[in-house]
């Protein structure tokens, strides 16, 4: 867990150093008081400072981190990493395939990662999941829904 | 008194049969639209006007009034069962409903979320019957500084969202402001962080960040280790032990003040109010270690506080004519649409149309109570589902609700990148609320800051010089000289302790 | 396992031949639209431009055969959305609202980076011009806009006014007026939206607000609000005691924000021709008018050219205030 939380607040000094960064070049005071790099200036100068800080006392083992160990659980993220990317296709291809289709190959593919195999389910709620959806957000209800580029 | 008389009368329409079945009608659509996750009661609203283009205007603002209490119910479904915040304002109630539902007491977290839901509206639609021009005259004093005054107050209390490490909560803070800070600058037009994205010039979007850290992240931890999760959840009964009442008790009764208050500051929107309310109530508990790991009162308390604010929001609207929130300037373009400009001179011209609709208020809670109460043990059912199909269920309704809100891909991809850096911080333990919070609270404090200073030509000093601001500058400030305090405290006990 | 690979490919199949029949669509101006077309509202629902699109959706739709889904891309005061337009297919089933002079000033303003020049889109008809009005409130000091400007030489930077936004319609009438008044200069305070400008006023924090007519020509009607004029050629017919800007010796300060739908460039003639049409049909439509004479939202229907040239004009005149406005000294 100590690894972790120097990991994440090395994560966070990076992010405060980028903002750091960009303020900079956004004007930080000019004649007519201060510029819009000015509030993001300072907040990641003093997100910084505590980062630092947090570093520090996570070196004197200062923080109070409980008992619990950070496990990782080797084929749970294997399967987590495999419905991320599936995730981020899907999305790709809701502007161009629209949602339909986009979702009619994500749930299935979400039920077989995790394990399903009874094909019939598969189907009925990978129709049900776009389609069927679609339908009721879409049609009848007029919720806003990708149609991809072929307009459906 | 004219105004009982009027209410009497007002109710005896809002009870037609006609009137009963529009609050009816809203409060279903209503709750319907709230579960769904990322279609606040905003856009359901919006979506649902031209429905009531076909009914008479009174009937027409008593559906839309149910929809927009019945949405915050709907919403509050979603966060207890799956984690994901069916509108912005569910946020605060995933933090401890979730935890119930995983301990087998969803049926519980939403019926005491019911109950708090009711008596909080029902209380601030008494307030609102009773009070409403003087607390509307007040509510006026609340200028540019005042109002940042108060957001600097909120986020003064987010020291009481700590838990282990101080560092780490305003880390997380500082963080959220950041973020917040996304998009084109208020005041000058610069877009700032945007990398000339266009769909980042109105910052990143609270809800698909929220989405995100709550309930993608979520998913994506039950995937990792599904049976630590969800394996073993038995559902425990329905009704709250005599214990948890009590303290709910409590918790309902401030979320209701404060709920109401702060609905009748206008631009507050809703989400603060449930904030406000659950860090006040852990920091006014015995045992606030309870909080984040399922206290009752960390779901009354939030509800509570959103139901009266939907009517204390009101109040301005129908008061002063001013709308407090998005959702509620829906529901002022569809007063106008309807050819009724809401304002003083709505209730001196049609006041049997107001009381009609503040009537309705009682009535359409009532209804919302009748509708869910028994629902609750059905919805905590759906939890039993393999977790499969609920993940895979949850995700495609995320991307829905994510894509709905501004109808473009590009929310659903801050979700997602939300979603693992959600992933991440909830393996670490580092509290996700205080980065939540400034999130909400960054854009109306620099807001009001610049335009506070606007208004005095650069001059720092009206925060102090005006009553109101002054004396919530001097709240702030006690916040933080306490929490010091306590924290030093707590510091030499341990040092004590160890030797 | 084969059976599996078989059920895959078959599916696939199935899918790609569904895609490829819908590529080879309609594209000719006969056949448009063959499939709902989306309006753009570049600003959140509830607003006026948001009702007023509505209204002129439901109606036109029945002539257009298809349905007309609004929807809206708020954000960053209309860029977000315009740069959605700038960047759609020109084909006609995307179409959008601009505002002006709002349009114009996202575009003239450098810090706001727009991706899209003025000859981005093609006005195509417009719709309400909603003219700009001073108010304040009832038991304000002052009683005409004279008094106002007075005050505001008297006192410099003193007297606090209220826009809707940076470089909104507003924020370049207030420098008209300064203009038109050499000396008097304002504090110029920036909210967000009509709503905002309310609290303001009523609650003491703010002296003046520049906006236009359809937002408060109620409350000025019930006296709730009292206005010191409006920033038109003519009287408002919504509030026809209030003098005009030229009737009290301002005849520069004309301001008016007007709101009309145009299309991407490089969409097909033909197309243009259609739309145009069946949406000068509809906003001359009784209903339509009604409804919008309801809403408080002016009609002024100008199509194609008249449109163009006029938002040609108004590029130009925005260009010297959104100069001015960022190098005021006060801002």
């Amino acid at each position: 867990m100590k690894r972790g939380w120097q990991a994440a607040a090395v994560a966070l000094l990076v992010t405060f150093a980028f903002f750091i960064f960009e303020s900079w070049q956004l004007s930080l005071r000019d004649t007519l008081g201060p510029g819009p790099g000015f509030f993001p200036f300072w907040l990641s100068v003093l997100g910084a400072v505590l980062a630092v800080f947090l570093l520090a006392q996570l070196h004197l083992n200062r923080v109070d981190l409980g008992t619990e160990a950070l496990v990782f659980d080797r084929a749970g993220v294997r399967n987590a990493v495999l419905v991320l990317v599936g995730l981020i296709v899907a999305t790709a291809l809701l502007d161009v395939v629209g949602f339909r289709f986009s979702m009619l190959l994500l749930i299935p593919y979400l039920l077989l990662v995790l394990g399903v195999r009874n094909w019939v389910t598969v189907v009925i709620c990978g129709v049900a999941g776009s389609f069927g959806v679609y339908y009721v957000f879409f049609d009848l209800l007029k919720v806003p829904l990708p149609a991809g580029i072929f307009g459906f | 008194m004219e105004g009982l008389q009027l209410l009497l009368s007002g109710f005896a329409a809002a009870l037609s049969l006609q009137n009963l079945l529009f609050a009816f009608a809203g409060c279903v659509l209503g709750t319907l639209i709230g579960v769904l996750p990322g279609l606040g009661p905003a856009a359901g609203t919006a979506i649902l006007i031209p429905l009531t283009f076909h009914l008479d205007a009174t009937g027409a603002i008593i559906m839309l009034a149910a929809i927009y209490y019945g949405a915050m119910y709907g919403g509050t479904i979603t966060s207890v069962l799956i984690n994901v915040p069916g509108e912005a304002a569910s946020v605060v109630t995933c933090l401890d409903g979730y935890q119930m539902a995983l301990q087998g007491r969803a049926g519980t977290a939403l019926g005491i979320a019911a109950i708090g839901s009711f008596v909080g509206g029902i209380f601030a639609a008494v307030a609102l019957a009773i009070v409403a021009l003087p607390l509307a005259r007040f509510a006026l004093a609340f200028g540019p500084p005042e109002f940042f005054s108060l957001m600097f107050v909120g986020l003064c209390l987010v020291t009481g969202l700590a838990g282990q490490s101080l560092a780490a909560a305003l880390l997380m803070t500082i963080l959220g402001l950041l973020l917040s800070l996304v998009g084109i600058d208020p005041v000058r037009g610069a877009p700032r962080f945007t990398f000339g994205v266009p769909e980042l010039y109105d910052g990143l979007g609270f809800v698909p960040v929220v989405m995100g850290l709550f309930g993608v992240a979520e998913i994506l931890l039950i995937i990792e280790t599904p049976f630590r999760r969800m394996g073993d959840i038995k559902i425990k009964g329905l009704w709250p032990s005599r214990d948890e009442w009590k303290r709910s008790s409590g918790a309902i009764g401030r979320g209701t003040v404060i709920g109401f208050l702060l609905g009748l500051i206008p631009g507050v929107g809703a989400v603060i109010p449930t904030f406000m309310a659950y860090i006040i109530e852990k920091r006014l508990s015995k045992h606030p270690e309870r909080f984040g790991n399922g206290a009752i009162e960390g779901v009354a308390s939030p509800e509570t506080a959103n139901n009266a604010y939907a009517n204390g929001a009101m109040v301005p609207l129908l008061v002063l004519g001013v709308p407090s929130s998005p959702t509620i300037a829906i529901l002022m373009g569809a007063f106008i649409i309807n050819g009724l400009t809401p304002g003083p001179f709505l209730f001196q011209e049609r006041p049997d149309l107001v009381w009609t609709v503040i009537a309705s208020f009682f009535t359409g809670n009532v209804i919302l109570l009748i509708l869910n109460l028994p629902l609750v043990g059905v919805w905590a059912k759906l939890l039993k589902m393999p977790y499969q199909y609920l993940c895979a269920g949850t995700l495609l309704f995320c991307i829905m609700g994510a894509y709905s809100l501004k109808g473009t891909v590009f929310d659903v991809g801050v979700m997602l990148v939300f979603g693992v850096v959600g992933y991440f911080l909830r393996k670490l333990n580092m509290p996700l609320a205080p980065a939540v919070l400034a999130l909400v609270l960054g854009p109306f404090m620099e807001k009001s800051l610049r335009t506070s200073l606007e208004m005095s030509a650069g001059d720092f000093s009206i925060f102090l010089t005006r009553p109101i601001s002054a004396t919530l500058m001097v709240f702030a400030a006690l916040i933080i000289a306490v929490s010091a305090f306590q924290i030093a405290a707590l510091k030499s006990i341990r040092t004590a302790e160890s030797k | 396992m084969t059976t599996l690979r078989n059920r895959i490919t078959l599916a696939l199949g199935i899918a790609l031949t569904a895609l490829i029949v819908q590529v080879t669509g309609p594209s000719t101006a006969a056949d448009f639209p063959a499939r709902p077309v989306q309006l753009m509202v570049a600003y959140p629902a509830g607003g006026s431009t948001d009702v007023a699109a509505r209204i002129v959706a439901a109606i036109a739709e029945k002539q257009l055969g298809q349905t007309i889904v609004v929807v809206n891309r708020g954000g960053a005061g209309g860029q977000v959305g315009w740069t959605d337009m700038s960047r759609a297919r020109p084909d006609g089933y995307y179409m959008g609202f601009i505002n002006l002079p709002a349009l114009n000033t996202v575009i003239l303003d450098p810090e706001r980076k727009a991706a899209f020049k003025a000859d981005a889109f093609v006005p195509l008809i417009n719709q309400v011009l909603d003219p700009g009005i001073i108010w304040i409130k009832a038991d304000s000091p002052y009683k005409s806009l004279k008094d106002l400007l007075e005050a505001a030489k008297r006192a410099p930077n003193k007297i606090s006014a209220a826009t809707t936004g940076i470089l909104s319609d507003d924020h370049l009438a207030i420098l008209m007026a300064e203009e038109a008044y050499p000396g008097a200069i304002f504090r110029i305070v920036h909210l967000e939206g009509g709503a905002a400008q309310l609290t303001a006023i009523l609650g003491g924090h703010i002296d003046v607000a520049f906006d236009n007519v359809g937002s408060v020509y109620r409350r000025v009607r019930t006296g709730e609000l009292r206005a010191l004029a409006v920033m038109d050629t003519r009287r408002s017919s919504f509030l026809p005691d209030v003098p005009t800007t030229p009737e009290l010796g301002f005849p520069t300060v004309i301001s008016n924000s007007t709101r009309g739908i145009a299309v991407p460039k490089g969409t097909p003639a033909p197309i243009i021709k259609k739309l145009e049409q069946v949406f000068k049909k509809a906003m001359e439509d009784p209903e339509h008018v009604k409804k919008m004479e309801e809403a408080g939202l002016a009609l002024k229907i100008m199509v194609g050219e008249e449109y163009a040239k006029y938002y040609r004009e108004l590029h130009a005149k925005a260009a010297k205030y959104t100069d001015w406005a960022r190098n005021r000294p006060h801002k």
